[in-house]
């Protein structure tokens, strides 16, 4: 009796309930075990399947074992075991585990007690600056339970009492192994070192954290890349690139490799949402699209969802990039720098007295001097030499400033501001037809980060966002200049809530409002000086989300969210109505202010994850998706003249169904391995691509040129990731279908967008050799992108002209290209660090094609011009050196 | 001067000039591609014009070339036509009738009318002046498969009532050209298409001068290099000083006639022109939209156009006789 009965308030419980005291007399008689051989009796058991009690029953029957337990708190459903064969001490481990219950050997007895659930909270802050750390970890290995910290830093945790050990982690910081001693309710702060500086060590081991986050995520397809792990990937002339890491992902493919365009999961390239600071950017490429816009010394994290896109999220169908700028307040001044053959970047991170910090960041970019300075050339078909600097040039300038201002504990400030400039000359051909592009972009964000109270967050943000496109153009033919601008401008509110109702349970919702506004383009003629305008148009995008996040025992996580969506076309405006064979039937005027178009648009979101075991967990999703502005291209590269437009009568807005199933498992002695493995299919309704000869440029009726269909698209992504040790990296295979069909385009058929390819198997790995060097390797194979192809020529007008395949109708030889990249760091010393990195890209100069045109040695004259059709690529193998330092 | 013996530390300034070492960045763009991916039976290429002048009307017949026709680095003549003299060219009205072109036969002449036999030219014997909203309809039979197409004789265009000559700076050339430059008044009420042509006349033949295009009366726009396409939307109602940029009348003969035209053409012809004017532009690489095959109102896979098209045209003299 002595033994159950404890003078608590489970006491009374029993006692109200009638509480069983079952084998109480046998005690008295059987003679006393010796605890050690009761723990490791061998037990065979007679069935599988069960409830607790069944086995108890069985177990005291066959083997005369005694229990002591209130049949409370016994669990009534049945449990599976893998095996019958266990030892007593396994076995009743692994039934507590599932009942929830604690075991306890006593005097040859086993007592059965509920467990006792303690509260574990506290916060988590960065060493170095006493800030809090918001979506900090805190995990529970024993257990498998975690939590996430607030804004905060503030976390809480439920558990079984006992001791255990926790692990602390954030991205960008050190993780903490602290034993957890839990019999009472404890409070336990803890503060997390930076991960050295962003020079300084070769940090992966955030990679460990993102392996248990991944675990326990309910998010099926979302990626968490540390900053480290994008600068240490070899790129095209050592230019660190977000976007471009990306590309390494399982699930994204890029038609012309080297750019920073990327489709996700056979979305177009329009449908990816790409947030700095909550702030759209709507054009992410430096020259064409080579080099991102966005500068890595200022990145803190990206966060990358491909399948179920959270609720908070709109306005795209294929996938979100949060980049999240720099926010730890630095302790003094500190500088970081960088030279490179592309660009020179310099960044100034210091604290404004004790509330405040700022950093600035800038870069200059000269990618055409490197091509002039080492006087590069090109080969032509005909073997001769061409002078490749005269045909190109282009500079890109990109600075970034933010302010933090912590007001008081549950008050924060930050503001964002950005402004990017581009020049970029083309010329096709050598000299006869020539493209002059300029274009800059200005965003801006203030964010206000308030808490209400422990369970009731709010973050208020205001983002404006502007471009501006410039492109001069001329034609031998025309001998003229021809001049066209225009832009785009969005100014938006969000206001976001975080409720916390109790550890397992947490709401996210808000309202967001976005205008949109099309600058009116500009087009100026140079035969008539004629200046026509395309008129401004005015848009204004709303959503209204709320999302749940649910936990359910150990094993199984929900989130469901709703976004209710809303797009308004409003004047001064024309709405056009045409008739059967795209011809104008009619047109309405709308005064200022007037609703044009109104469209809506509901998006249910769902997750669930379940947790197989300690290391293993299936996920699944479902997520509906509406896009309302689309962007239509006219290259493969990323061009300022790919413009922005609003769905209107004549374009529906878009949307997607997406399914998703994964598993992640995670595998080794250190668990230092991880598997994800997804499948999916995903459907867009009333997809958009040109029909034939489109005419987009500077259309009027633009809506005629466009065709509406569907994609399906389907795939499986796997991915190998190795997280710790001196060797990390990750190998990702995807394969993966797209296909579209379009009324009205390659008669009807169904074909294949050019960035579709069967096979994408990528190999990125990193060695550190010692304290000092660090030798990274990444390495792509995948099948070829898919093109038209000219089939042959005609004469019109003495002139030879091309002909062309079907639609995307050939595939290129399949891409493969091994990058490398050395890294050496400085010894450690107190003021300066600095890093030299060594690399190449395409290492053994694979010419692989991004493109086949046919080049005229006399262009358009029959009698005297050869022509050939010649795959063109990109580069071949470029070395390149940057040196980064910091003080 | 005393010297301390200070440890030299690194500075800023010091580091950012880095870039050295670099020798043999080597880089190339381009490669030839096997062409036997390409082999496919050549298509049929029709170009034919009807106008609302004096016949006769033309219509070239011929096949089309292959995409890779190499030949000018090693100094042998690229492949330029592939005449088709066997088929059968009918021309036809909605109002009943029919003619069967013949095809053209070498003159003696061969250095003036050498690109005749190029391309397999074929004209009417018998067939009335076209006029506008006539319907037209061309079929050329070829080895068993037929060819058709047809389109409507559009309004005609204004009268000219000026042409002077302006200059005109090329960016491209950096060399001052001598143009025409057209007067006329645009018709609001109706939707146009215009192609303006001009060229040098000469009265006399004059074999000396290769700029002077002296083929007969519509043939020379269907051979003719330049030309410019036109949306009248771009226009004003009183069209001055518009400028047809092509070749520089200064070297032809100041005893040559300049002759001026301006056609109306059908918003097919128009999408087609302009079609081939992008393809200039767009050269299939990366910066280029997914090129098409330009649009064609020859039925059966045949490629090329028929063109119906109102003149009016005025003669001026040379500005510099």
């Amino acid at each position: 009796m002595k033994y159950i009965l404890k003078p608590d308030r489970e006491y009374s419980l029993y006692k109200k309930f009638g509480f069983l005291l079952l084998w109480a007399l046998l005690m008295a008689s059987l003679p006393a075990q010796s605890q050690q051989q009761l723990r490791y009796k061998k037990i065979q058991l007679q069935r599988t399947n069960g409830t607790i009690q069944d086995f108890l029953k069985d177990l005291h029957q066959h083997y005369q074992i005694n229990f002591s337990y209130d049949e409370h708190i016994l669990p009534q459903k049945t449990f599976k075991l893998y095996k019958k064969s266990w030892k007593l001490q396994d076995l009743l481990q692994k039934l507590g585990q599932q009942a929830q219950l604690k075991v306890k050997y006593v005097n040859g007895q086993v007592i059965l007690k509920k467990w006792k659930k303690v509260k574990v909270s506290g916060t988590i802050k960065g060493q170095n600056d006493n800030e809090y750390l918001l979506g900090a970890t805190v995990y529970v290995p024993e257990l498998n339970i975690g939590s996430v910290s607030d804004a905060r830093g503030r976390y809480q945790l439920l558990i079984p009492s006992g001791n255990y050990t926790s692990v602390f982690s954030y991205i960008g910081h050190q993780s903490i192994y602290q034993p957890l001693k839990a019999q009472e309710n404890i409070s336990l702060d803890v503060k997390l070192r930076p991960q050295a500086d962003v020079l300084g060590e070769v940090v992966i081991r955030s990679f460990r954290d993102a392996s248990i986050a991944q675990l326990t995520s309910d998010q099926t397809d979302k990626h968490i890349l540390p900053i480290e792990n994008i600068k240490q990937i070899p790129t095209l002339a050592g230019e660190a690139d977000v976007l471009k890491s990306l590309q390494r992902m399982p699930g994204t493919q890029n038609a012309a490799v080297g750019t920073t365009n990327f489709s996700v999961r056979g979305g177009s390239y329009d449908q990816n949402l790409i947030l700095l600071d909550g702030i759209p950017l709507y054009n992410t490429g430096h020259t064409a699209g080579f080099f991102s816009v966005i500068n890595p010394d200022i990145i803190q994290s990206v966060h990358f969802y491909k399948g179920a896109l959270p609720a908070k999220y709109g306005g795209r169908l294929s996938s979100v990039v949060s980049i999240e700028s720099h926010d730890q307040a630095p302790k003094k001044l500190q500088i970081r720098g960088g030279v490179g053959l592309i660009s020179s970047r310099l960044a100034v991170e210091a604290p404004l007295g004790k509330k405040a910090s700022f950093i600035i960041a800038g870069r200059q970019g000269y990618p055409s001097e490197v091509v002039h300075l080492l006087d590069l050339h090109r080969t032509t078909i005909t073997g001769s030499s061409q002078d490749f600097s005269g045909d190109y040039f282009a500079q890109f300038q990109d600075l970034y400033a933010k302010f933090n201002f912590r007001l008081n504990t549950s008050n924060q400030l930050s503001i964002t501001t950005f402004r990017v400039q581009d020049e970029f000359l083309n010329r096709i051909g050598g000299w006869l037809h020539n493209n002059k592009y300029r274009w800059n972009n200005l965003g801006g964000a203030i964010t206000w980060n308030h808490q209400y109270n422990k369970q009731l967050n709010s973050q208020l943000r205001l983002i404006y966002s502007d471009i501006n496109y410039q492109d001069e153009y001329n034609t031998a033919f025309n001998l003229t200049t021809d001049q066209w601008t225009s832009g785009f401008q969005q100014v938006g509110l969000t206001l976001d809530f975080d409720y916390e109702t109790s550890p397992t349970s947490k709401f996210n919702f808000g309202i967001s409002g976005h205008r949109h506004y099309f600058k009116s383009a500009e087009f100026k003629e140079d035969i008539t000086s004629h200046t026509s305008n395309l008129p401004a148009k005015q848009a204004l995008e709303v959503g209204l989300y709320m999302d749940h996040q649910l936990s359910l025992g150990n094993k199984w996580s929900f989130r469901y969210g709703l976004r209710l969506s809303g797009f308004y076309n409003f004047g001064e405006g024309v709405r056009y109505v045409y008739g059967p064979n795209q011809q104008l039937a009619h047109t309405t005027q709308f005064g200022s202010g007037q609703v044009i178009d109104r469209f809506y648009g509901i998006e249910p979101k769902l997750s669930v994850r379940y947790l197989l075991n300690q290391h293993s967990s299936l996920r699944f999703s479902y997520n509906r998706s509406y896009q309302y502005l689309h962007q239509l291209s006219n290259s493969l590269v990323s061009l300022p003249s790919d413009v922005w437009i609003p769905a209107n009568n004549n374009i529906k807005p878009r949307f997607a169904d997406q399914l998703t199933l994964g598993h992640f498992y995670r595998f080794g002695q250190k668990k230092q391995f991880s598997l994800s493995s997804e499948i999916y299919y995903k459907q867009t309704h009333r997809t958009i691509d040109y029909q034939d000869n489109a005419q987009l440029f500077f259309n009027r009726n633009v809506e005629t040129q466009l065709r509406f269909g569907q994609d399906k698209s389907h795939g499986l992504e796997l991915m190998l990731a190795k997280n710790t040790g001196k060797l990390t990296g990750w190998i990702g295979y995807t394969w993966s279908k797209t296909e579209r069909q379009i009324p009205g385009i390659n008669n009807d058929q169904v074909f294949m967008p050019s960035f579709d390819r069967r096979h994408n198997l990528s190999l990125t790995m990193s060695y550190a050799l010692g304290k000092r060097w660090v030798i990274s390797s990444n390495y792509s194979y995948m099948s070829g992108t898919r093109v038209t192809l000219p089939q042959g020529q005609f004469v019109v007008n003495n002139r030879t002209y091309n002909f062309y395949t079907d639609r995307n109708g050939y595939q290129l030889p399949n891409f493969h290209q091994w990058d490398l990249s050395l890294t050496l760091k400085s010894k450690k010393r107190k003021k300066w660090q600095g890093e030299w990195i060594f690399g190449v890209t395409n290492v053994y100069n694979q010419k692989n094609p991004t493109a086949v045109s046919l080049t005229k040695s006399v262009p358009f004259h029959p009698k005297i011009s050869s022509h050939s059709l010649v795959k063109s690529y990109l580069f071949g193998w470029v070395p390149s050196i940057t040196y980064n330092f910091k003080f | 001067m005393e010297f301390s013996r200070f440890t030299m530390r690194p500075r800023a300034n010091t580091l950012w000039i880095l870039l050295v070492g670099l020798t043999c960045l080597h880089s190339s763009c381009v490669e030839q591609i096997d062409s036997s991916l390409l082999t496919r039976p050549r298509k049929v290429v029709i170009d034919g014009l009807v106008t609302d002048q004096q016949g006769p009307y033309y219509v070239k017949v011929s096949y089309s070339l292959d995409a890779n026709n190499p030949g000018y680095p090693n100094h042998s003549t690229p492949e330029i036509s592939k005449p088709i003299n066997d088929a059968v060219v009918i021309l036809a009205d909605n109002i009943g009738h029919v003619d069967t072109l013949e095809l053209w036969q070498s003159p003696s002449d061969t250095t003036r009318f050498q690109e005749w036999s190029d391309w397999g030219v074929y004209y009417t014997r018998h067939f009335p002046q076209a006029r506008s909203g006539i319907t037209y309809y061309l079929t050329v039979q070829h080895q068993g498969k037929s060819y058709e197409a047809s389109a409507t004789m559009p309004l005609p265009p204004p009268v000219i009532d000026q042409v002077t000559f302006k200059d005109f700076q090329s960016n491209y050339y950096n060399s001052i050209y001598k143009v025409p430059s057209v007067f006329f008044k645009e018709p609001r009420h109706q939707q146009n298409y215009y192609r303006f042509f001009y060229r040098g006349q000469n009265p006399t033949p004059d074999n000396g001068s290769s700029y002077i295009f002296n083929d007969p009366e519509n043939f020379w726009p269907l051979v003719y290099q330049f030309y410019l396409v036109f949306d009248d939307q771009l226009l004003k109602p009183q069209v001055n000083d518009l400028l047809i940029p092509g070749q520089d009348i200064k070297f032809w003969p100041p005893r040559a006639d300049i002759n001026v035209q301006i056609h109306t053409i059908t918003k097919e012809a128009f999408d087609y022109f302009r079609v081939l004017d992008e393809q200039v532009k767009n050269n299939g690489q990366i910066f280029s939209p997914v090129p098409t095959s330009p649009p064609t109102n020859i039925s059966n896979g045949g490629l090329g156009f028929f063109i119906v098209a109102s003149v009016s045209q005025k003669d001026v003299p040379h500005p510099f006789r």
